[in-house]
């Protein structure tokens, strides 16, 4: 038997609001996560297009975590939207016109060390930092967005906060 | 309780538990370790949330969300206002509307012929009350009107002055509203404007065309029940029934002029009348249906309009197919563009994106092309042969006549020379890199060194602006190896510095010199012994320094 989740749409008013409410901190996560802004909004649109398709019991109950999963998924997974071309197409790509997103860019000079040594750890421990320093999730809804338990949430922000510590003292003499 | 970074990190989070973190803070007052350690987990967590914020402007939000699907394009914002764009190109807007080239024109149309100047919104229309208003003479926008009422439209409408009769005092005012101000034209541009205009009506005609081809979308089509194609038969078979059918329904919609002129129905004609007739102000009321049954005389009854068959859809066969659309109908079908409707991207759910590159005709186009340009390459290309030197014939060559001469003494080849061995030289660096923005005007002001635990070596040379210089910007550095054991450090725009600096017994570096007089002209050259070979890595940092490192 194959098993097909039912294409049931929740409700958009709930979801245009959670997505209103919280897309400039999913931009700036995505940002920082993959360390360019354009690619950042194609991950982001690309999240919130699977987590269009969510089923509502899912966002009541996981509230931001769930857009939060939904896009560090599609960070790791390079999901796009709308899908990058591949061959020569990509050539002939249409670029965005209509979204403009606008970085502080003293800050973004200012922390430069910071994004350098963020940039050398691995995917996990920098979306785990990222997710607790920069946004501000708890550890529970951490483990919802990253999938995994609280406790491995605890290591692996401990694991994290070492090794960004010893790389940032090394690069900043 | 032992000392445990995982703590610490939950600790910092606000994650532990009331008992635990009890126990902390008791561990924290004798060990200055984890006092230290929390700190640092206090700095980094600081450094983190400070990164810059990416904001999004709120119509970069709707459409963004608009683009993903949550809300549609016309949905306002929850909590927001209607989405304005922030700005419009000038060419979005119709080229017909003002100067610039729009879309479908690559070029600014030419200004509007001026026309008769706009009269002043009439006065208030005042009727008598005495006097029931006729509503079969009152014009109507859009309809068609007979030949002698188009003249009474055409002549020049009378001032409001003119128009007010004196016995039109006592009359009522109508409240109507004004239409809103018709823009002014701007004036008609001197010269030539034959071509223009030709230009134009091509253009026009050729975006048209156009706008009419899109209609041809291919992306949506019938594949099961009533309206679809059969899937034995080809294309051309396909478009040959399509147009079969048109034929057959425009067929079906002729009705005869006999059929219309006895259903349709016309108003009276004013009676003529001795006096000449003032033209009335023109009532501007919302344009009325041309056939207002309640309104009018009862119309006879209509005849029965004689249905004509349907015609036989032909069905084109192998030896009828050129002679019902031409001989030519291959090719206008080939040389009729298809253009394919705008769709929205779709993401496959629980994979990664991919899409077919062959789907895109650009991709043919592109390889049509590049193969063209291989072509045109392979059929231009030019043998090259080598040019003979000096060297091997110096009489042949200074003296062509000379060549035929046969020479009787044997080519001998040159004798074997001996290979220089390498020696270190600032100007032969292997194992180069290369940085810096082409900044001058820099001193190095001092150097520093130390020895790293596993055998490394770094050196940092710290570089400060000159008097009178910016400083913004890297000076260009060169850093590589003359001999395994010499390395060469290569300013440009840089004064070297009074000292190399004191350099601690180490087991890399075993002497620091600068080259004087530098060896390149401009360049400042500094030279450093090592005990063995090692490894090199370079960088730049804020300061500027140049850090140098040798592993190895």
């Amino acid at each position: 038997m194959i098993n097909v989740a039912a294409h049931v749409l929740p409700e958009s008013g709930e979801l245009a609001g959670l997505v209103r409410e919280h897309l400039t901190e999913l931009v700036t996560y995505a940002t920082h996560l993959v360390g360019d802004a354009d690619d950042a909004l194609d991950y982001v649109s690309g999240g919130l297009y699977h987590a269009n398709r969510y089923p509502p019991a899912r966002l009541q109950v996981d509230g931001r975590a769930a857009l939060y999963r939904a896009v560090t998924r599609a960070c790791r997974q390079d999901q796009r939207y709308p899908p990058r071309q591949h061959g020569i197409s990509r050539f002939f790509a249409r670029s965005r016109s209509n979204i403009h997103p606008e970085i502080d860019a003293a800050a973004a000079s200012r922390t430069n060390t910071v994004k350098r040594a963020l940039a050398t750890l691995s995917f996990d421990r920098r979306a785990a930092l990222l997710l607790r320093d920069l946004v501000g999730l708890d550890y529970r809804e951490m483990s919802r967005a990253l999938e995994c338990s609280p406790d491995a949430v605890a290591r692996l922000i401990a694991a994290a906060r070492r090794e960004f510590g010893t790389i940032f003292r090394e690069i900043a003499i | 309780m032992r000392c445990s970074l995982l703590i610490l990190s939950t600790s910092l989070d606000g994650e532990l538990t009331q008992s635990r973190a009890a126990e902390l803070e008791a561990h924290l007052v004798g060990c200055t370790r984890c006092h230290a350690g929390l700190g640092y987990l206090h700095e980094e967590s600081e450094r983190i949330s400070g990164l810059a914020r990416v904001y999004i402007p709120d119509y970069s939000v709707h459409a963004l969300m608009a683009q993903v699907g949550i809300i549609d394009e016309d949905t306002r914002l929850p909590g927001t206002m209607p989405p304005t764009p922030p700005r419009v190109h000038p060419s979005a807007t119709e080229p017909w509307f003002g100067h610039d080239a729009g879309k479908a024109l690559p070029w600014a149309p030419p200004p509007r012929r001026p026309e008769a100047p706009i009269p002043e919104p009439r006065a208030p229309i005042e009727t008598s009350p005495s006097e029931p208003v006729d509503d079969t003479h009152v014009e109507i926008a859009g309809t068609a009107v007979e030949p002698a009422q188009r003249v009474i439209e055409d002549q020049p409408i009378p001032a409001p002055d003119e128009a007010q009769t004196p016995e039109d005092e006592d009359s009522f005012d109508i409240d109507i509203s004004q239409p809103p101000p018709i823009p002014q034209q701007l004036p008609q541009e001197a010269g030539p404007r034959f071509i223009k205009r030709i230009r134009d009506a091509i253009a026009v005609r050729w975006a048209l065309t156009r706008g009419v081809q899109t209609d041809d979308d291919d992306s949506v089509e019938i594949v099961s029940g009533s309206g679809a194609g059969e899937w034995t038969e080809s294309a051309r078979q396909r478009v040959q029934r399509e147009r079969a059918a048109q034929r057959a329904m425009s067929a079906t919609s002729h009705i005869d002029e006999a059929t219309v002129a006895a259903v349709s129905w016309a108003p009276p004609a004013p009676a003529p009348s001795a006096q000449p007739e003032t033209p009335r102000p023109e009532m501007p009321t919302q344009p009325r249906p041309l056939l207002d049954w309640e309104d009018q005389p009862p119309a006879p009854a209509p005849a029965p309009v004689p249905r004509p068959s349907p015609p036989r859809t032909e069905t084109p066969g192998r030896h009828t197919r050129i002679v019902s659309t031409g001989s030519n109908f291959s090719v206008r079908s080939w040389l009729k563009p298809r253009v394919r409707a705008p769709s929205r991207p779709h993401l496959p759910l629980g994979q990664a994106a991919a899409t077919s590159p062959l789907a895109d005709p650009r991709i043919w186009v592109f390889a049509g092309g590049a193969f063209l340009l291989l072509v045109i390459g392979v059929l231009t290309g030019k043998h090259t042969t080598a040019i003979p030197s000096l060297a091997q014939n110096p009489v042949a060559s200074a003296h062509p006549s000379a060549r035929a001469v046969p020479s009787s003494a044997p080519v001998l080849p040159p004798p074997p020379v001996a290979t220089p061995v390498p020696t270190a030289s600032p100007l032969q660096l292997t194992g180069t890199q290369t940085l810096g923005s082409g900044a001058r005007g820099f001193a190095v002001t001092g150097m520093r060194y130390a020895q790293h635990a596993g055998g490394d070596f770094r050196m940092v040379f710290d570089m400060a602006p000159v008097s009178g210089a910016t400083g913004t910007g890297l000076p260009n550095m060169v850093a590589g190896f003359g001999n395994p054991t010499t390395l060469y450090v290569i300013f440009v725009g840089v004064t070297p510095g009074a000292d190399t600096g004191h350099l601690p017994p180490s087991v890399n570096v075993t002497n620091v010199q600068v080259l004087q007089p530098s060896p390149i002209a401009g360049h400042v050259v500094y030279e450093f012994s090592l005990s063995h070979p090692a490894k090199l890595s370079s960088s730049y940092y804020a300061g500027p320094r140049l850090v140098l490192d040798l592993t190895g």
